[in-house]
């Protein structure tokens, strides 16, 4: 089963920037097909910062090669800002990028045998946008945003490989693309440099881009509004991740195989309890509700919990039995992915850290309950 | 100017060993069309405007005698527009330590005055002197030997008799032959001065004008031959009427072979240039491909790149145009001024040719377009995620089954991998192959054109085996001329040969005959080696046998062997009976019959008279035959025997040579540029491969390798593939030799030349072939060692 990844509801008040539904990408090799993107759906929202995290070679780079239409998918369909990305030929998709995406290559990739200017004033150049005065005008004020105005007239390679990149920055704002999708920014700088990279993403974010970077480094993803784990291909639910952050990616990746999604109206009773308990939840979407009884029979809700919590893990560790009843919030309705208990324990075999993280969570969570209800009687 | 075009310059003025490299590419195509084209019209408008401004005659009539009334009759012939009368002798110019130098005279009035074949003032001079009594006015191209107006010449006549004339000035006779080509001296006189020289006032020549199709040789010779009839009637004996390339300068024909030769050359390096700068063009755009992912990541449509690139190689294209156009412009100037002397006509004003230009600029701007058009459509099309990925050392490559056999591993490891490099890129070098394989062959195949020449001379010079040839101003019989020629100490032996004119005759009795020269050997002559292409030689005994030769075969298709031709000697008609056929190259001016001696001196009722005496010698080198005939012809004299004309063997294959040698030379310039267009070739493709293969070589460099060994790396591939195309291009050459052979044979000589397969082209092309690998690499191979480890490794 596929599992899609959406975008948290934090950052969801623009509107769908990018869809990608059920997206293959196969490679022919010498030996057979291979499959570097496996049923793969990824949303994200206008305004979002998303990190795409992954080891080399997990499909990062051919994931963000669908997004810009590097590459197509062999099935499926890419949606960048209501276009079908997919669907464009060579020559249109040309056209469409200039104007709608900015790309930040590892490698930043100037042209060495123009300046500076030259170089962020070509997309405007091949995408006829803004006179040509406006043109060395908006060049210089983006070399101004990225501090380089005084490099404006020197050859790409008369410049330190930071400063390349924030010209390779600038030039991928030259058209003022919604979008601006960076493959490893910082993974060719020093880490003073890559903050000073990074703080000119966070700064285009705060203006209201969708920025998408492809990067090694967890410490830099975890900075950004959320990130998708990528792994063989495929992507890990970014909520199991961080349910489970202890997994390795291929043990995550199984966890997201074994989840089952589940949707519930807002209001809607998920778990009652007393009743057998079977599986671990996840919350992806929406939030829930952990309610006790009252002794006068009226229930209260003792916590809630939103994307990324969970629930059912003291009933994996302790007594088989629901141990309080779980319900949708009234406001929301909620998605929750299920691991069979089975499939759980399963992966917890293989992952001690993990099962001892989750036993303590449940040692807690089993103390809060006790407590509550006692303070409750 | 938008960024992108700054990119195009920025690409064209940037790399600038490349934009030489590729500009010189396309400059020599440019400049062979150029110069070749230059050279043909300037030389053609040059030739033609001298000549036919000197209202020159179609045809000359050789007969005796003749006057004014012969000059009204042959005026009254159909056909005929103009006809002058000539009194023409020959004799020799005495000059202290040389050899004697045939001058002939034909007598004039006033040099400024004539009406057919006018005279002009030589280059320089404003006007001709009118001779006076003893004076004499001769042709420039004979100022090589050195007098100067006012000097005496001392010329011995064919009667023996020294008279000296003085130097009145020179002219320029465009329709006379030069000195330097056939050794004799143009000269002009009063009719007084020629009576005094031993001429006659009558006429012995008659210059005939036809009025309409000028440059038709049937119609000319047609009209001429009607003359020669009407004359022949009035009661003047036709020596022979000599028609040469009518309405045409005397060297059209050899130019336009030459121009054939020159044009051929000039397109096969267009050729090669276009093959060249496909080589080119796709290395540069295998450099762009990851310049063109980037612009096409960043907006760049397909047909905006591309339009880049056509403006790039049209950048490129007027480089050449730059380099080319006034080079070809001063080269064909300079040389077509040199061989205006050489051919002796005046050079027309030079301004250019329009048609050159247009040319050049196709050669120049459509050919390298063309050429580029699919590499260039290729790499545009490539798709961003090729052009980022696909670049370098490559990823994905194919899985090979094949192992190292033990034997290779014989072989050096550096030279394995200049081995395996070379065949790596296999297109590219299939196109350098291409050019080096075609350069090489042709290189071969002018070598070979040279043996061919060769051959031909010494073909001829079978017809002509004697080491002197010495002609008579009137027959002599045998017996005195042999036996005074037999004292002299160093003659071994010696044949008295007659020519005769004879008038074959045609089977429609309204057409006038075809002139023929027979020329009779004794019947046992050692010293004529004939090519028989059909039949037989003469025999002993054959009487009314004839052999004739290529030229009458190609005027009387109808001959066979067995079959008979009724030739009219002296007014009476006789029958003979064609035994073979032989061929010679060349365009004698009268063709020639061979018959035996015996029978024809009984025929013409002079048998034992002979008119001129073949000669051996002991020793057949240069000196002896000098030392031998100077003694001869004073014996000779002695005995009251007047020699008109002596001519050494060794001489008849230096003038011979002389002639032939001016277009090897020509062909070796352009075979010279072809090997130049081979050697940017391999320049280039060796530039790029070691452009490509830099990561490589700093994983060399990493792993030890020296510049020494870096630099051999790159040199003996190039000498691999430097040895492959001159392998493959001996075997290309032998269908070019057969094919140039044929084609230079056919346009200058009239009949196919001898194909002949020497060794000297294929050894001289295999040093070039070295010198030029070994060149075209080492600049490519100091680059590549001059690479860092951390250059090398960072290139992208």
């Amino acid at each position: 089963m596929a599992l899609s990844q959406k975008s948290n509801g934090a950052s969801s008040d623009g509107h769908l920037m990018i869809d990608l539904r059920d997206v293959h990408k196969y490679y022919k090799t010498a030996v057979d097909d291979f499959h570097a993107l496996n049923n793969v759906d990824l949303q994200i929202h206008a305004g979002e910062f998303v990190s795409i995290i992954g080891k080399s070679g997990s499909g990062k780079s051919t994931l963000l090669n669908m997004i810009t239409g590097i590459d197509r998918p062999s099935s499926g369909e890419v949606f960048v800002n209501g276009m079908a990305v997919h669907e464009l030929n060579e020559n249109k998709m040309a056209r469409w990028r200039g104007r709608n995406l900015g790309i930040v290559f590892q490698f930043f990739q100037l042209l060495p045998m123009i300046s500076v200017i030259e170089n962020i004033m070509l997309p405007m150049d091949f995408c006829r946008m803004y006179s040509m005065r406006e043109r060395e005008k908006r060049a210089l004020e983006l070399l101004e945003i990225v501090e380089l105005s005084d490099h404006a007239y020197k050859l790409p390679t008369a410049l330190s490989g930071g400063q390349q990149q924030r010209v390779a920055i600038a030039r991928a704002l030259a058209n003022d693309p919604p979008v601006v999708i960076a493959d490893e920014p910082t993974g060719n700088l020093d880490s003073k440099t890559a903050e000073s990279v990074f703080a000119l993403f966070n700064d285009q974010v705060a203006k209201g881009k969708t920025i998408i970077i492809v990067t090694h480094d967890s410490g830099l993803a975890k900075r950004t509004h959320r990130t998708a784990l990528i792994a063989d291909g495929e992507i890990v639910n970014e909520y199991v991740a961080r349910a489970m952050p202890t997994l390795t990616r291929e043990q995550l990746l199984q966890a997201t195989h074994d989840a089952v999604a589940k949707n519930y109206a807002a209001g809607s009773m998920i778990i009652a309890e007393g009743t057998d308990a079977d599986a671990f939840y996840i919350v992806t979407k929406g939030t829930v509700e952990v309610v006790l009884p009252r002794p006068n029979q009226s229930d209260v809700i003792a916590v809630q919990l939103g994307p990324g919590k969970y629930f059912g893990e003291m009933e994996f560790f302790h007594e088989k039995k629901h141990r309080a009843s779980i319900r949708a919030s009234e406001h929301t309705p909620v998605e929750v992915l299920a691991i069979g208990y089975d499939r759980l324990s399963e992966l917890l075999n293989q992952s001690e850290v993990t099962r001892d993280a989750l036993h303590q969570f449940a040692d807690l969570h089993e103390a809060e309950n006790i407590r509550k209800r006692g303070g409750l009687s | 100017m938008t960024s992108r075009w700054k990119k195009v310059w920025a690409d064209f003025w940037g790399s600038k060993g490349r934009t030489i490299l590729t500009i010189l590419t396309i400059a020599v195509g440019v400049l062979a069309v150029g110069f070749n084209n230059n050279m043909r019209l300037f030389m053609v408008e040059s030739m033609d405007g001298d000549f036919l401004s000197s209202n020159p005659s179609e045809a000359m009539v050789y007969a005796y005698p003749m006057d004014e009334n012969s000059v009204k009759i042959a005026r009254q012939v159909a056909g005929v527009d103009a006809v002058e009368g000539k009194s023409i002798i020959a004799a020799n110019i005495v000059m202290e330590g040389r050899d004697e130098i045939r001058i002939q005279f034909t007598a004039i009035e006033n040099p400024n005055t004539l009406t057919v074949n006018t005279l002009k003032p030589a280059l320089g001079e404003t006007g001709i002197a009118v001779p006076g009594e003893k004076e004499v006015l001769i042709d420039s191209s004979a100022a090589s030997l050195g007098f100067k107006v006012g000097d005496t010449i001392t010329v011995e006549l064919d009667n023996g008799k020294i008279r000296k004339l003085r130097l009145a000035g020179y002219l320029h006779s465009a329709t006379g032959y030069p000195y330097n080509l056939t050794r004799q001296v143009t000269a002009y006189v009063t009719l007084d001065t020629i009576v005094w020289l031993g001429g006659d006032r009558s006429f012995n020549a008659l210059a005939v004008s036809v009025s309409e199709k000028q440059t038709d040789t049937d119609h000319v010779t047609e009209v001429a031959q009607a003359v020669a009839d009407r004359i022949e009637r009035s009661g003047a004996t036709v020596d022979f009427v000599y028609i040469n390339q009518p309405g045409h300068h005397y060297a059209y024909t050899t130019a336009q072979a030459m121009f054939l030769i020159l044009g051929v050359l000039g397109w096969l390096t267009v050729l090669l240039s276009g093959v060249l700068i496909v080589n080119t063009i796709t290395a540069l755009m295998s450099q762009q491909t990851r310049q063109i992912g980037i612009m096409k990541a960043v907006g760049g449509r397909g047909t905006q790149i591309f339009g880049m690139y056509v403006v790039l190689i049209f950048f490129f294209g007027l480089g050449a145009l730059a380099i080319s156009v006034p080079l070809a412009n001063n080269a064909a100037k300079t040389i077509g001024d040199g061989m205006a002397a050489w051919l002796n006509f005046f050079p027309a004003e030079y301004h250019g040719y329009r048609s050159t230009l247009v040319q050049q600029l196709i050669v120049a701007l459509a050919v390298p377009l063309l050429a580029a058009w699919i590499p260039m459509y290729d790499s545009v099309r490539v798709t961003v995620r090729e052009a980022l990925t696909d670049y370098g050392i490559k990823g994905a490559v194919k899985r090979k089954e094949k192992k190292v056999s033990r034997a290779a591993l014989l072989i050096p490891r550096p030279m394995r991998l200049s081995l395996r490099n070379a065949f790596r890129r296999k297109a590219r070098l299939a196109l350098t192959l291409f050019t080096l394989v075609l350069a090489g062959a042709i290189f071969i195949s002018i070598y070979n054109l040279w043996a061919s020449f060769d051959q031909v001379i010494h073909d001829i010079q079978g017809y002509f085996l004697a080491d002197i040839n010495i002609g008579f101003n009137r027959g002599y019989r045998l017996e005195r001329v042999s036996s005074a020629a037999l004292s002299v100490p160093g003659v071994s032996g010696v044949e008295g040969w007659l020519e005769y004119p004879g008038t074959i005759v045609s089977e429609n009795k309204d057409e006038a005959g075809r002139q023929i020269m027979f020329v009779a050997p004794p019947s046992n002559s050692t010293l004529i080696d004939p090519i028989i292409s059909a039949g037989r030689w003469l025999t002993t005994g054959d009487e009314n046998a004839i052999v004739v030769g290529n030229q009458i075969q190609s005027i009387f298709p109808g001959l066979k062997i067995g079959g008979t031709m009724k030739i009219k000697i002296n007014g009476r008609e006789t029958e003979w009976h064609i035994v073979g056929f032989y061929t010679i190259v060349g365009n004698p001016d009268v063709p020639l019959a061979y018959v035996n001696y015996e029978y024809i001196s009984r025929i013409i009722g002079q048998p034992g008279i002979v008119y001129a005496l073949r000669v051996i010698t002991t020793e057949h080198d240069s000196a002896t035959q000098n030392r031998v005939n100077d003694q001869l012809q004073a014996l000779l004299e002695s005995r009251g025997i007047h020699v008109t004309d002596a001519r050494l063997g060794a001489d008849f294959v230096r003038d011979q040579t002389a002639q032939t040698d001016i277009f090897v030379y020509f062909m070796l310039v352009m075979a010279a540029m072809i090997a130049i267009v081979g050697g940017l070739g391999l320049m280039g493709t060796m530039s790029i491969n070691v452009l490509e293969r830099t990561r490589e070589i700093g994983i060399l460099r990493a792993t030890g390798a020296s510049n020494f060994d870096i630099q051999s790396i790159v040199i003996v591939e190039g000498l691999v593939v430097g040895l492959i195309s001159w392998m493959i291009s001996i075997v290309v050459s032998i269908p070019i030799t057969n094919i140039l052979a044929y084609g230079v044979g056919i346009s200058m000589l009239q009949a196919p030349m001898p194909v002949v397969y020497g060794t000297t082209g294929i050894v001289a092309w295999l040093l070039f072939t070295i010198v030029l690998a070994t060149v075209a690499s080492s600049l490519p191979a100091q680059r590549a060692s001059r690479l860092t480890v951390k250059d090398t490794l960072a290139y992208e």
